[in-house]
């Protein structure tokens, strides 16, 4: 697991008291923390980074714990070895661009000179196509200039991790897509575990490989867990989902059972009578539905379409795992619960399956299996 | 006339001295007030910024009650180590420095407010620890606001004259310092010497104003 993240933190007081509470396991190589300003976004990234105390929680990153409150363990932010591109970038207006990059590279209570010279801060001032800019300040380089600047800067000390604070919510459109490529190739080409905090929609479809929406603090998401706690059984199927049984209506040959989620969500299964009297099913019990990853079938706007499939769960999704021939496509459908849809290729580019975009799944009564626990 | 002289270099040991001690306690005392957040702090902060306000003779009682002979810090220097402020320049340096620390104080706070906190945070996460961030960002980009308001603390450590009468008294080539030999020379009707203690005071605070206005405006190299 790359990113173990929950935060739990309340700042401020009466009317601008303010509770976050987050939580999210992700393997993304490109994550997003998606949600509008104000959602809790930045201080998940301060928290993550030792810039933000949490009042409790973990953060972990691939295999090292950066803070855990029931371990008492919370690094400093300064041995974290995190790399951080901050929103107006932070650069240092009283250093030269050189003096910038090798700042992480030079220990002690003293400055790197302008003359600096290190193999590191050359490659990256390369990289980033700054070189020919070494020896000038901050201030005098252009928005373009300053971003690749903020990343030389955070990737020259080889962090385990980037966290980018919508990093280009201070650009003009243009720029913007002009540097959404390149940090894509940077990305790529590097293969630092990257988080990415935003409001645009459009960072998501450029960028990541999996999102976590937020909103009003909170953001709950696990990935499908293939051994849910209390169901001790382990199935092919990739969704689970644990509920109550709410409705039970029996006909001549085939019950339709309603289950509801916690969440709230309704997931309608028809199975056969003699399965019914078999598990015991009643309304008021606890029950679990499997629905296999290639029974859903995925929309991106159902508008009127009236369809027979009795079950149509609506959502947004976070992440979208290309195959050779198929995509998995995740969609996170709100309360923590997340399905996942087997579609071609072919399919989830030509209906625009991309993270952040709108998508229902929708599949059959009777390709749901229920179980019960036990 | 070597009495002016003398004036003159006790006045500048004294006002060198002061600014020296302001200069590390006003710097601490404008980064807590900047960077920490307490209840009263701006209470703290106008206690701090008193002696700008307070008659010089007030500030000096004050001072006599704390480290006279008999003042409660005072007695206990005299029993326990033997040591007395009171009529020595070492005296005269801290009245002066108590009425010149608001200058450094301030100006500091004010320096230190100006700086983005995500700069600071850039170079914790960068692996720096709170002291190197302090040596290595902060102090470099407020630096210019401190000079400034150092220059100022002291301008009026070398002209202070009430704390530094009530406390160092006027004993000539001792705590005689040069405002006092001004008021000295004139009260004993030397016109002479008290014209000279004038032009060498005036001189030294207008280079030393021309020196701070050239610093005042916090500039930071790239930026116009």
């Amino acid at each position: 697991m790359i990113w173990d993240v929950a935060i739990r933190k309340t700042v401020g007081a009466g009317a601008q008291r303010f509770e976050l509470d987050v939580e999210f396991r992700s393997d993304a190589q490109r994550l997003v923390l998606f949600g509008a300003s104000g959602a809790g976004k930045s201080l998940t990234l301060q928290a993550i980074a030792g810039l933000l105390a949490p009042d409790a929680g973990h953060v972990r990153i691939g295999d090292a714990v950066l803070f855990d409150s029931a371990l008492g363990i919370d690094l400093p932010a300064e041995r974290r070895s995190l790399g951080y591109v901050f929103q107006e970038y932070a650069l240092f207006p009283h250093l030269t661009v050189r003096q910038n990059v090798a700042f992480a590279t030079t220990k002690g209570w003293r400055n790197p000179s302008r003359a600096v010279a290190d193999d590191a801060v050359d490659r990256w001032l390369d990289t980033l196509e700054l070189t020919a800019f070494a020896d000038r300040f901050a201030d005098q380089l252009s928005g373009g200039q300053r971003q690749r600047l903020a990343l030389a800067r955070a990737l020259v000390a080889a962090p385990r991790a980037l966290l980018l604070d919508e990093p280009f919510a201070a650009l003009d459109a243009a720029l913007r897509r002009k540097l959404r490529a390149e940090l894509f190739a940077m990305q790529s080409r590097f293969a630092v575990p990257t988080l990415l905090i935003t409001h645009d929609e459009d960072d998501i479809a450029a960028f990541a490989t999996e999102v976590v929406p937020i909103a009003a603090g909170r953001a709950v998401r696990r990935p499908i867990d293939p051994d849910p706690q209390g169901i001790r059984m382990k199935t092919s199927a990739r969704n689970h989902f644990e509920g109550t049984i709410s409705r039970l209506t029996s006909g001549a040959v085939n019950d339709e059972i309603e289950l509801t989620l916690p969440a709230g969500q309704r997931i309608v299964a028809v199975i056969t009578r003699e399965s019914t009297a078999r598990l015991g099913l009643a309304v008021g019990a606890k029950a679990f539905a499997l629905v296999k990853a290639s029974s859903v079938v995925l929309v991106g706007d159902p508008g009127g379409a009236r369809l027979s499939a009795r079950n149509q769960l609506a959502g947004m999704i976070s992440r979208v795992q290309p195959g050779a021939v198929n995509a998995e496509v995740t969609i996170d459908v709100g309360g923590g619960l997340t399905i996942a849809a087997i579609v071609t290729q072919e399919s989830a580019k030509s209906l625009g399956l991309v993270p952040g975009a709108a998508a229902t799944a929708i599949f059959k009564a009777s390709s749901v299996i229920v179980g019960v626990p036990g | 006339m070597d009495a002016a002289w003398i004036a003159l270099g006790l006045s500048l040991k004294v006002a060198l001295s002061a600014t020296a001690l302001d200069l590390f306690l006003g710097v601490a005392a404008g980064y807590a007030l900047a960077r920490t957040r307490f209840p009263g702090r701006e209470l703290v902060d106008s206690i701090l910024l008193l002696p700008m306000v307070l008659p010089p003779t007030v500030l000096g009682y004050y001072l006599l009650v704390v480290i006279g002979r008999r003042g409660w810090l005072g007695a206990w220097l005299h029993e326990e180590l033997g040591i007395d402020l009171i009529f020595t320049w070492q005296g005269a340096v801290i009245a002066a420095a108590v009425v010149a620390f608001p200058f450094v104080c301030k100006s500091a706070r004010a320096a230190f407010e100006t700086i983005d906190v995500p700069v600071e945070q850039a170079a914790r996460v960068l692996g720096l620890g709170p002291a190197a961030t302090f040596f290595r960002v902060t102090l470099p980009l407020a630096w210019r606001g401190i000079l400034a308001g150092t220059l100022l603390a002291f301008a009026r450590a070398f002209g202070e004259f009430g704390a530094t009468l009530m406390v160092a008294g006027s004993i000539p080539g001792k705590t005689q310092t040069l405002s006092i030999a001004v008021y000295e020379a004139v009260q004993a009707g030397q016109d002479d010497l008290a014209n000279l203690l004038v032009l060498i005071t005036s001189t030294t605070c207008i280079a030393v104003l021309l020196l701070a206005g050239r610093l005042a405006p916090a500039r930071i190299p790239g930026r116009s």
